[in-house]
């Protein structure tokens, strides 16, 4: 529904004052949805050639991004010669060059085993300081919520679902040793009480 | 790598030793005049009959490839146009289909001689017989193609702000691709036939023409000839769908 392939039945969703958002947040899914015919390079441009935006800046920024991300030895292949996380990796650069000023990521990283997860963290926290964009991130894991965030939101279902937020004060870049200190154990027990509490509301 | 030379082995060493196996067998046969000849000809007669009469035999078979091609030419092109229409428009698929599928049941036999005498017994009726046999595979193959649904594909390209015209030439119709071949496989299979079969009928030339005329003066080892001329048409146009199908169709 963010994305605006849904509307909702009740209420409205405002992007700058427009519920037209189609095309204005990128959105990247659990799955890849790489296209099997087209090449890596290929899929990270489609959403530059939807919109007509594919000058040769724009394939040198890409370029600049797919270095960061450690895809450009990958661009002339296809998506089934890939691996899971780097499918993955693929998928978030077509979304980060979406250019669009929000991003949704809905549960990307669920299908990947723990250590290629850890591995994206690091990916994206490098590639974070590169973009400057507001990302939302659709999540079941508390270490990754707390691991990715700056802010924490605990919905339920249902109507009226924002149930507790949580600012989440830790220095960036963050990597794999940050889920071992006090302060993120403390941050974890907060949200795992706060998610109990919620349940059993619900 | 010695794995790569056993399959390559099994693949083409193997079919191709049972085939000179049962042609040698025959030979033999022949040989001994365990057949009449005027029956079944030897290999070897054959073999020399397409080389006597190569230019002859050549001839007709470029009327034949001729009729198959235009003949599938515009299938490919009017069974594309009503395959993407029907789904673009339910009113044309529902009013279409029904007969379309309906066509199919009557045989080809039964309507090649009207065809023949409505349109003459020269290339036109041919040409028709031809692109009805191969219209209704290659429609179906487009329709039940673009049917193929991806929705997770089509709703990530419409909030990338992908229009219809987006998602169609970027998704929708290389998911049909696959179906849209197999559709032109079997059509340019059973357009042999049908060129054949309306030759047979009616007609002063192609191949089904000189089996037609050749049987009844016993020249058998003619008619073989042709058999195996026109299989190896059949299979070389097969072949070049398939190679059509690998340039179109990648990284799958």
């Amino acid at each position: 529904m963010i994305s605006g392939v849904l509307e909702p039945t009740v209420g409205e969703i405002k992007l700058n004052n427009s519920s037209n958002r189609l095309g204005k947040i990128a959105y990247m899914q659990q799955k890849d949805l790489l296209l099997p015919w087209l090449t890596v390079k290929e899929n990270v441009m489609l959403p530059l050639k939807i919109n007509k935006n594919n000058s040769i800046n724009n394939f040198n920024d890409m370029l600049d991004k797919a270095k960061i991300l450690g895809i450009d030895e990958y661009l002339e292949f296809f998506p089934h010669e890939l691996s899971g996380g780097l499918k993955q990796r693929v998928s978030l650069l077509r979304t980060i060059l979406q250019n669009s000023e929000f991003i949704l990521l809905d549960e990307p990283f669920a299908s990947l085993d723990a250590i290629t997860r850890l591995e994206l963290y690091s990916w994206i926290e490098k590639i974070n300081k590169h973009i400057n964009k507001s990302i939302i991130l659709v999540t079941h894991d508390i270490e990754e919520a707390i691991f990715l965030s700056d802010h924490v939101i605990i919905m339920s279902s249902g109507k009226n679902n924002f149930r507790y937020e949580l600012p989440i004060n830790l220095k960036h870049p963050r990597n794999a040793s940050i889920t071992i200190t006090d302060e993120f154990f403390n941050l974890k027990k907060l949200l795992l009480k706060n998610l109990r509490m919620v349940r059993s509301i619900d | 790598m010695t794995n790569n030379f056993l399959k390559n082995f099994s693949v083409i060493i193997l079919p191709l030793l049972s085939s000179f196996t049962l042609i040698f067998i025959w030979q033999i046969l022949s040989e001994l005049q365990v057949f009449e000849p005027w029956l079944l000809p030897s290999p070897l007669a054959i073999i020399t009959e397409l080389f006597n009469s190569k230019q002859f035999l050549f001839r007709h078979m470029l009327v034949t490839a001729f009729e198959i091609f235009i003949g599938l030419f515009f299938a490919i092109f009017f069974g594309s146009i009503l395959g993407f229409s029907m789904t673009l428009s339910k009113i044309l698929e529902r009013s279409f289909l029904p007969y379309l599928i309906a066509s199919q049941v009557i045989p080809i036999f039964a309507l090649a001689p009207i065809l023949i005498v409505w349109f003459g017994a020269g290339l036109l009726s041919k040409i028709i017989i031809v692109f009805l046999i191969s219209f209704f595979p290659i429609c179906i193959g487009i329709f039940d193609g673009l049917r193929r649904k991806n929705n997770d594909m089509e709703n990530l390209l419409k909030t990338m702000g992908a229009n219809n015209y987006q998602i169609y030439s970027i998704l929708k119709i290389k998911l049909a691709l696959p179906s849209f071949f197999s559709g032109l496989k079997v059509a340019s299979v059973s357009s042999v036939i049908g060129a054949v079969v309306a030759e047979w009928i009616g007609s002063k030339a192609g191949l089904g023409w000189i089996m037609k005329v050749s049987g009844p003066l016993f020249q058998t080892e003619r008619v073989f000839a042709s058999i195996l001329l026109l299989s190896i048409f059949a299979s070389l146009l097969f072949l070049l769908v398939k190679i059509t199908e690998k340039k179109f169709i990648k990284g799958v």
